[in-house]
């Protein structure tokens, strides 16, 4: 289902950015971490989500754009337990 | 890692604020879904700096920003002074530069198209050493 957005509810960070000091930053990141954490806790049924991703990560190793994308795709490969 | 509801397009665009630098709402999830938990959290840089005309840009306090992201949301998720803090932090870190590599392959349409610029703002995202 798409969602038609009408109106925003405020002005998004991008178009407040420069104004911002560190203290805003500061603020900004806890509740970013904040929300990107919330569905840690609310897990969804796995469904080959994950050797979906793996297939897509082969397209950089086939490309061969950099020695570090490869040498970080290799590492993940084996770190992320997909 | 857990496969959770992930909001895909996470740019700054995207994030409401006021003008204290509190988030107020997200919006656009026309395009999110379910991901291993970490995908997006590479989002964090969109906070620390931007593209510039001669490439991606730090701000001068992202190093210490990053840091109190990445404090913030593992005490968030319940690692706060465990043994394991380190650990979990790795994981996420992984799961965080797969994001990056799938985030951006989504905008490339074939290996032409990856340039100088692109691979090295790649390579600035990517934070996991190899």
């Amino acid at each position: 289902m798409q969602l038609t957005i009408f109106e925003y509810g405020g002005e998004s960070f991008a178009s407040q950015s420069s104004n911002y000091d560190v203290r805003h930053l500061r603020t900004a990141v806890e509740d970013l971490a904040h929300f990107l954490s919330a569905p840690f806790n609310s897990p969804q049924s796995p469904n080959g989500e994950g050797e979906s991703l793996i297939t897509r990560l082969q397209t950089w190793s086939e490309w061969k754009i950099s020695p570090r994308v490869d040498a970080i795709i290799k590492r993940l490969h084996k770190e992320s337990g997909i | 890692m857990p496969i959770v509801l992930t909001h895909v397009d996470l740019n700054t665009c995207n994030i409401l604020s006021d003008a204290n630098g509190h988030i107020t709402k997200i919006v656009d999830w026309v395009e999110a879904e379910n991901r291993p938990f970490g995908m997006s959290l590479f989002r964090v840089e969109g906070f620390l700096g931007g593209l510039t005309n001669s490439g991606y840009q730090h701000r001068p306090e992202h190093d210490e920003i990053r840091e109190h992201f990445w404090d913030s949301l593992l005490k968030h998720l319940g690692y706060e002074g465990s043994p394991e803090r380190s650990e979990m932090r790795q994981k996420c870190q992984a799961m965080s530069d797969m994001g990056v590599l799938v985030w951006m392959l989504g905008s490339l349409q074939n290996e032409r198209e990856v340039n100088r610029m692109t691979v090295g703002y790649l390579e600035t995202l990517l934070r996991t050493n190899p």
